[in-house]
């Protein structure tokens, strides 16, 4: 009897070291990343990295004009993919019939799916040549608001439909409208699926590259419209590591700014989700 | 707050009116993606039109000022980066997934997850460029140049696993707990019950997020490229330089014109039917495929 | 304090065991109602009589609610439902005469003509999540009511009906969602009167509160007899017997739900025609 049972244990006991050791390598190798990006990054850093423009390619100076232009390209993306993604969301939870809204649906993931760099070259076709914005922080948010908007949509969706279904029939039977239903009823009960949407695109647009080297440009200097050329943070990380010597410092500089804007977002998200639109499964 | 007298006209109005913007922004949003396809499409038709396709694979090499147009290298280089950084991810991703549903304690299991929901949220530029100063110095210790398929599919994998594992995870946690019950019932210890009941029960699931990977790991840009190397070549071993088509198109974007910026369009293109078959069979093995 | 301004309905025949009443509200001739091409109820043939208190009862799964719903066209909103037949509510029902009967099938409908005469009340109760004052302002602005001194009494009075006004008289602006279980369906209830309907549909109004706040739900429904026309659902044979005047027996043959029999209260309980219905009163009595 005691044979068998000590067979399984030391089993049970293998299997166990084994997927510990697996799990534990992947939190080193995290925290190794995260470490070498706060200690590498950590000596740049500092008040005037954050308010001055760079100078000598970047290698000193700070990223005050990036984030300017980060901000403007967020700006524009959430301008056009929120309005446009809450509508959508609108008619998926209260017009489409099931099978209209399971083409959208799919339609939207197989968007979600698009590699950023196909962006990149719509964007650039589209808003830079065909539209004639050139590469201007224009046509690199408008690029990010269409790579955003699956998400939008699905968490905007999210919310919407846990609105309960009793309050949308006692709407109907006191022969509400559907403006006044979706304005007093539906969107404030959404409102915080809406927020975390928003959330989960300003994650999204801060960490693109690619999709916006061919759009938004390169220029390092500040934007002074939406018509310019803006660099955001992510390409100037890429330009400092790739083109510049000795650019690294300030690469994890900025990696590190950028890094940290990400994971609080995230977590607002994360927290947001689970609070509010799915305590099991999270949005994705 | 400023609204008319709501007359049944007024309101049928509203109404109207809203219908009329929702279907109209669900027509964008749901058309956008057969959009960039048609625009894509179009952008590469001067190049599909005028080159003969095996001419992709038979030219000499990539000179495309030249009108030499070889890409055959490139495609082998984002399979074998992909490939590679799959073979890596794969194992150990599943095996957090089972670690954390199976053996970690519940405190354990929720912290890996809320880590490994940050290592997926790190923009891929910042992966290239620890990639770069960390990894790339190291490989170079072994064998120069340091940059190319090894490097690349390193931090491939790394950029991946988060998917495998989260995916992985959501399919295992997903299994009947009646199922679970039952196989300790028998007397299996956690080992069988995850080796033979779990993971069999799950791998639907867990395939969808292999194939959803995959389709990740060949999009993917900004890291690969700066890790690659970017030398066209055919993959010949771990250490060789190597150039993607993703990382193709964005080293030669900015400059390309004619024939050559219609055969990148044309790549983008490819890419972009690869990944979409990817998502689709993703989709269709998807436990949830059925509830549309 | 009769809410309903018209004067009762002329030639009331009250004689108990008369199941011809003059005056209907709901007039249903073989109306058939399917889901995604399943019918789920057929043969339906029913006059549902003015300012009496009608009982919808039967086992569940018999299209009790879905041919409640259908009385205010709330079939609408489920995907892919039909109904066929002829489904009609009387002009008696409207302020303003000389429309003619309402054909609730006709697609040209309008919905909110009906659902301002038409009422109803759910399972479990459905405040808005807004304070108890914008629950009852809500629809009366939609219909047209502005003035705040007439919205401030016609709040008060609706309240005073449902016996809530002495209970929420000094937390008017708290959420809804915080009263009581029994609290929240009277206000439901406020909120369905507060539009001066002159039918009631009511879908097992009591069967999600506790006893106690059932007992003091249904003594309100007792007390809107003669002024309202009411269809009730309900599980709870004694509540039927209790409440209405006349009751509609809903049954499952040969896959779809039918009307098996209809008749007063006293026909129904206690000289049930139908086998079914003779097992299903008995059965549940003992």
């Amino acid at each position: 009897m005691a044979e068998p049972r000590s067979h399984t244990q030391a089993r049970d006991f293998w299997t166990a070291t084994v997927l510990w050791l697996g799990a534990g390598s992947v939190l080193a190798l995290l925290a190794w990343i995260l470490g070498d990006l706060l200690l590498q990054g950590v000596g740049r850093l500092s008040w005037g990295f954050l308010t001055e423009p760079p100078s000598d390619a970047g290698r000193s100076g700070g990223v005050a004009p990036m984030i300017i232009s980060t901000l403007w390209i967020l700006a524009i993306c959430l301008a056009t993919a929120v309005p446009l993604g809450l509508a959508a969301a609108l008619f998926l939870t209260e017009l489409a019939s099931r099978r209209t809204g399971r083409w959208v649906r799919h339609s939207l993931d197989a968007l979600a799916a698009v590699p950023s760099i196909v962006f990149g070259l719509f964007g650039n076709a589209l808003f830079c040549h065909v539209l004639g914005l050139g590469y201007s922080i224009l046509s690199g948010g408008l690029t990010l608001a269409c790579m955003v908007l699956p998400l939008v949509v699905r968490t905007t969706e999210a919310g919407l439909s846990n609105v309960a279904q009793e309050i949308r029939q006692g709407a109907a039977a006191l022969a509400l409208s559907r403006v006044t239903t979706l304005r007093t009823l539906v969107l404030p009960a959404a409102a915080p699926a809406l927020l975390v949407g928003l959330v989960l695109g300003i994650g999204r647009a801060l960490a693109e590259t690619a999709a916006l080297i061919f759009t938004s440009g390169y220029v390092d200097r500040f934007p002074e419209s939406i018509h310019d050329s803006g660099r955001s943070l992510s390409i100037h990380i890429y330009d400092l590591s790739m083109n510049v010597p000795a650019g690294n410092d300030t690469a994890y500089a900025t990696a590190l700014v950028l890094v940290v804007l990400l994971i609080a977002s995230q977590q607002l998200a994360t927290w947001g989700i689970h609070r509010w639109i799915q305590p099991e499964r999270s949005v994705r | 707050m400023t609204s008319s007298k709501p007359s049944a006209s007024f309101r049928a109005a509203a109404d109207r009116c809203l219908t009329v913007v929702l279907v109209g922004a669900a027509a964008i949003a749901g058309g956008l993606v057969l959009w960039i396809v048609l625009f894509i499409a179009r952008e590469s038709m001067p190049a599909l039109l005028s080159i003969a396709p095996w001419r992709f694979a038979t030219d000499a090499s990539w000179h495309p000022q030249d009108g030499l147009f070889k890409i055959t290298p490139m495609v082998a280089a984002t399979l074998a980066i992909s490939l590679v950084a799959m073979c890596l991810a794969a194992p150990l991703g599943i095996a957090t997934a089972m670690f954390s549903s199976f053996f970690a304690p519940a405190r354990i299991a929720g912290l890996l997850r809320r880590w490994i929901e940050i290592l997926a949220g790190i923009p891929s530029v910042v992966y290239g460029l620890w990639g770069l100063t960390v990894l790339v110095p190291r490989i170079a210790a072994i064998q120069a140049p340091g940059l190319g398929l090894l490097a690349a599919s390193l931090v491939l994998a790394l950029m991946i696993l988060p998917t495998v594992a989260l995916t992985a995870e959501a399919a295992l946690r997903s299994v009947d707990e009646d199922l679970l019950r039952g196989a300790a019932a028998l007397g299996l210890d956690r080992t069988g019950t995850a080796l033979h009941v779990a993971l069999p029960a799950a791998k639907n699931g867990i395939f969808a997020g292999l194939v959803l990977a995959t389709a990740r790991a060949l999009g993917e840009t900004m890291a690969v490229l700066m890790v690659a190397g970017n030398v066209v070549q055919m993959p010949g071993s771990l250490f060789d330089s190597i150039r993607p088509l993703t990382a193709n198109i964005a080293l030669e974007m900015g400059y390309a014109t004619a024939d050559h910026r219609s055969v990148l369009f044309a790549s983008g293109l490819a890419l972009m039917l690869m990944v979409g078959l990817l998502v689709a069979l993703s989709t269709m093995s998807s436990p949830e495929a059925t509830d549309g | 304090m009769t809410t309903q301004l018209s004067p009762p309905a002329i030639a009331e025949t009250q004689t108990p065991d008369s199941v011809s009443t003059p005056d209907w509200a709901f007039r249903a001739t073989d109306l058939r109602i399917a889901y995604e091409g399943k019918t789920v109820l057929q043969d339906v043939d029913l006059n549902i009589a003015r300012r009496r208190i009608t009982a919808l009862i039967g086992p569940s799964g018999c299209g009790k609610t879905t041919f409640l719903q259908s009385l205010n066209r709330l079939t609408d909103m489920i995907p892919r439902c039909t109904v066929d037949g002829s489904l009609l509510l009387s002009e008696q029902v409207f302020k303003e005469q000389g429309f003619g009967d309402l054909d609730l099938g006709s697609p040209e409908l309008d919905v909110v003509r009906l659902r301002r005469r038409v009422g109803m009340i759910f399972q479990r109760p459905n405040p808005f999540p807004l304070s108890i004052r914008r629950n009852l302002e809500l629809p009366l602005r939609e219909h047209g009511v502005k003035d705040p001194e007439l919205l401030r009494r016609r709040i008060e009075k609706s309240l005073r009906d449902v016996g809530l006004w002495d209970e929420v008289a000094d937390r008017l602006e708290q959420t809804a969602t915080a009263l009581s279980g029994g609290q929240q369906q009277r206000l439901c209830l406020a909120r369905a009167l507060v539009l001066e309907p002159e039918i009631l549909l009511m879908d097992e109004p009591t069967s999600a509160l506790d006893p106690l706040a059932a007992a003091v739900v249904e003594d309100l429904i007792q007390s809107l007899r003669d002024r309202y026309t009411i269809v009730i659902v309900t599980h709870n044979l004694a509540q039927a017997r209790r409440l209405a005047d006349d009751v509609a027996v809903f049954w499952v043959r040969e896959g779809t739900g039918r009307v098996i029999e209809t008749g007063t209260v006293a026909q129904i309980f206690d000289r049930p025609q139908d086998p079914d219905t003779e097992a299903y009163v008995r059965g549940l009595r003992g």
